[in-house]
């Protein structure tokens, strides 16, 4: 696991370090710090990092432009940030967490562990920010039918028909996206409340339908949780 | 709809003023008064007074300054409404001592005419004497005056005019009683404004207000003095004179006035152009007393009218009200003359009421800059106050406060000992906080201090050896509180250490004749190698705090200048 920490306080930043190093002990494959943005963002350009630790508020500069170019970003983002009231918005975002200083080892291994297992407690994610031609656009999540896994990017399929490509893994997705996302194949999530019915095809071959005709296979270890949770 | 409120009771207030002005219903339509015919001849006889004498070889004009005694005779032809006044008198007004005749019979004398061994006592310049009936009717008149003038700095003249005695007394008095009245508001706004200048010394335009009441008061005294005052004739002049720079003076102080009030821009050269307008006219029609006066007035309006036209241009609410006023004087000043009133001269009431006018509207221009003034104030008061609520908000906000607390465990959990020096470095920095938190102004001490605490915390959070040096530093100065400091985060936050991971901020004093200033340098790499990237406005909020507080220190008495140096960033304060 390679992970980046951007904190301009230094003290913070080696207690962070520490933390992790605690945390993930073995799985850690590198950590890198720095302490302005220009710098993350390099590091983020070079190589392929999975965790990030950021500081909203870098040298006196407001950190929201830095939140939504990040958060298009294949890796999951936890932010340290000392403006507990940012916190909401962070999350509609699309963050991974959102830690307030001061903070202790405990906080931090709850944060880390979102990562594996999704949390009962929904992040409250309201937007996925993509990289389209090199801009960033905020895509409302309430405007996506369905996601589809493909390696190590999704593609967005919205209500209008459209299809956006997203940057982060579908397990990636899949741990920020609000409870209504159910996971029905290894390559597939939806947004369960646009859906129908399940339609049982010869052979153990089950199929999601949705509100306007789709129809998505589903996983056969999926199946029974499925319908159990969505058509009981 | 507050202007248009406004607009109304300046415009009443203007009509109540016209309507206390407004003339009695003429009853002198039956005067008869001296004409263009008359005649002088030095030397004395008695015979001179008779009513037929023939003076057809006699001078009109004739310089008998000092030479003795002379008659003087003026002749008018009476209409057939001279015989309707019922107890008819002569009101004589001539520039020397006399014995008057009326168609050759004695009526009165003035003064003592020189005669040798005696000199001349000066007659009063204007006397009403009582005329027989029977000499009153329609037809040839004849008044000889028996004169000496010795004193003619005015220029030999005199006038008569015959009407009802008593009428002919009271109704000039009549009308001067609201020209005092007029003079008295302003003798007591004249007062009240200098008291009001007094309590605030640096508002030269209440003084000048004061000084154009005064000398506005003083005018109308010295006009309307010899309706009262029965002045020896050599005082004509003298008072002639005396106004003549009683409107010099107006002339000049009422546009400078508007120039204050209205902050116009080009002020010392309109106010050059006006003294060598004014100086000209003034020589140019030196002797010729109202005439000369009426085209200083004409300059004045002028002069007030480009000040106001300029402001109007601006969009100066209160010019609008100005431009209005002035319009309506002028309007005054010169229509009204076109309407015949006898016995008096319409000009000297038209102007009176010109002024007025324009007094009024200065009047409201003033009111109007008050409540500005008491606006700002107020304003004043709430940005003391939110910069006090700043200075305290510095060290409690999130960013400050959180990080600090983060780094403080971390620093207690890690290395007790020195976790302790770090609380008490903090402990330091609330402390000189909290000292000068409600001051205006601080000591420079107490500065150094609270910026020296705040790069101990610093230190110990961003692990950065941070050094202070003072160069030339008075003890004895006093500067807005936390502005060195605000200075000093921003160079924490903005500036990366040198090799040796020490950042240095050297804060120098220096005192001119002109200032004083202080220079705070960071000596570090700056965070942004290219200083074009770095963003115009770096210090942000925190230079809009020094600057709130300079302005509330200094008013506009300051500079501040922030930029990229050498040696890494450079913030000078510079105090006038």
């Amino acid at each position: 696991m390679k992970i980046l920490i951007i904190e301009d306080e230094a003290r913070i930043a080696r207690r962070i370090e520490r933390m992790i190093r605690s945390i993930f002990g073995d799985e850690i494959t590198s950590i890198e710090m720095c302490d302005a943005l220009d710098k993350g963002q390099e590091i983020i350009a070079k190589n392929e990092i999975d965790l990030l630790f950021l500081d909203l508020n870098l040298n006196g500069q407001d950190g929201f432009e830095i939140l939504e170019s990040v958060v298009a970003e294949p890796f999951h983002t936890i932010i340290i940030s000392a403006y507990k009231d940012k916190a909401i918005t962070a999350f509609e975002y699309g963050v991974l967490d959102f830690v307030s200083k001061p903070f202790d080892e405990a906080r931090l291994t709850k944060a880390c562990q979102r990562i594996s297992n999704k949390n009962a407690t929904e992040t409250g994610m309201k937007f996925l920010a993509i990289k389209k031609k090199g801009k960033r656009t905020l895509i409302n999540i309430s405007d996506i039918k369905y996601i589809k896994g493909a390696g190590i990017y999704t593609e967005l399929f919205l209500k209008n028909g459209q299809k956006e490509i997203h940057n982060k893994t579908l397990e990636n997705l899949s741990v920020l996206l609000p409870n209504s996302f159910e996971r029905i194949h290894k390559s597939y999530l939806v947004e369960m409340t646009t859906a129908t019915q399940i339609i049982v095809e010869p052979g153990s071959k089950y199929t999601l339908e949705l509100e306007e005709g789709d129809r998505l296979p589903i996983g056969r270890t999926k199946y029974r949780t499925l319908q159990e949770k969505w058509f009981s | 709809m507050k202007m248009k409120n406004n607009l109304l009771i300046f415009l009443s207030l203007i009509l109540f003023c016209l309507s206390a002005c407004e003339e009695p219903e003429s009853r002198q339509s039956d005067r008869q008064t001296s004409g263009n015919e008359y005649a002088i001849k030095l030397g004395d006889n008695p015979g001179w007074s008779d009513k037929n004498l023939d003076v057809s070889k006699w001078d009109r004009y004739e310089n008998v300054k000092g030479k003795g005694v002379f008659w003087f005779r003026l002749g008018s032809v009476f209409s057939d409404k001279a015989s309707l006044i019922k107890d008819p008198g002569i009101m004589i007004g001539a520039a020397g001592s006399y014995q008057a005749f009326w168609d050759g019979v004695f009526i009165g004398e003035t003064g003592r005419l020189k005669t040798e061994g005696q000199s001349e006592i000066p007659g009063k310049y204007i006397q009403y004497y009582p005329l027989p009936d029977s000499l009153t009717k329609e037809g040839y008149h004849v008044l000889a005056l028996r004169m000496t003038s010795d004193d003619m700095n005015i220029g030999l003249h005199a006038f008569f005019e015959v009407g009802e005695y008593q009428e002919m007394i009271r109704e000039p008095l009549e009308l001067s009683l609201y020209m005092f009245l007029l003079a008295g508001a302003f003798l007591i706004s004249s007062i009240f404004f200098l008291f009001v200048f007094l309590n605030a010394r640096k508002e030269y335009s209440i003084l000048i207000f004061s000084l154009i009441c005064l000398i506005f008061c003083a005018v109308l005294l010295m006009e309307y003095l010899k309706w009262y005052y029965t002045y020896p004739y050599p005082f004509q002049h003298t008072r002639l004179v005396i106004i003549g720079w009683l409107h010099i003076a107006l002339s000049i102080l009422v546009p400078l006035y508007f120039m204050v009030q209205f902050k116009f821009p080009w002020k010392k050269y309109l106010l050059l152009v006006m003294a060598v307008s004014i100086a000209c006219v003034g020589l140019k029609f030196d002797g010729s007393y109202d005439f000369g006066a009426l085209v200083q007035n004409i300059l004045m309006w002028g002069f007030s009218t480009i000040v106001v036209a300029y402001s109007c241009q601006k969009r100066d609410k209160s010019a609008y009200i100005v431009m209005t006023g002035l319009m309506l004087s002028v309007a005054i000043i010169y229509i009204m003359p076109n309407f015949y009133i006898p016995w008096i001269n319409v000009f000297d009431v038209s102007i009176f009421i010109g002024y007025a006018i324009m007094i009024l509207s200065m009047l409201y221009v003033m009111s109007v800059k008050r409540k500005e003034e008491r606006l700002a104030y107020e304003a004043s008061l709430v940005l003391s106050e939110r910069l006090k609520n700043e200075l305290l908000k510095k060290n409690i906000k999130p960013h400050f406060i959180m990080n600090t607390l983060t780094s403080l465990i971390d620093w207690v959990e890690e290395s007790p000992k020195e976790g302790v020096q770090f609380i008490n470095a903090l402990a330091d920095e609330f402390e000189v906080l909290n000292q000068v938190a409600d001051a205006k102004q601080i000591s420079i001490e107490q500065e150094i201090k609270l910026c020296q605490s705040h790069i101990k915390v610093m230190g110990y959070r961003k692990e950065i050896t941070y050094q202070w040096e003072s160069v030339g530093i008075d003890p004895q100065d006093v500067i807005p509180p936390a502005i060195i400091h605000t200075a000093v985060e921003n160079g924490v936050t903005h500036s990366l250490p040198d090799e040796s991971g020490v950042i240095t901020f050297r804060l120098t004093f220096e005192r001119t004749k002109k200032y004083k200033q202080y220079t705070l340098q960071t000596i570090a790499k700056n965070r942004s190698a290219n200083l074009a990237e770095l963003p115009k406005d770096i210090e942000g909020t925190g230079l809009k705090y020094i600057k709130s507080r300079l302005k509330e220190s200094y008013q506009d008495n300051w500079e501040i200048y922030s930029e990229a140096n050498d040696l890494g960033w450079e913030t000078r304060i510079r105090i006038y």
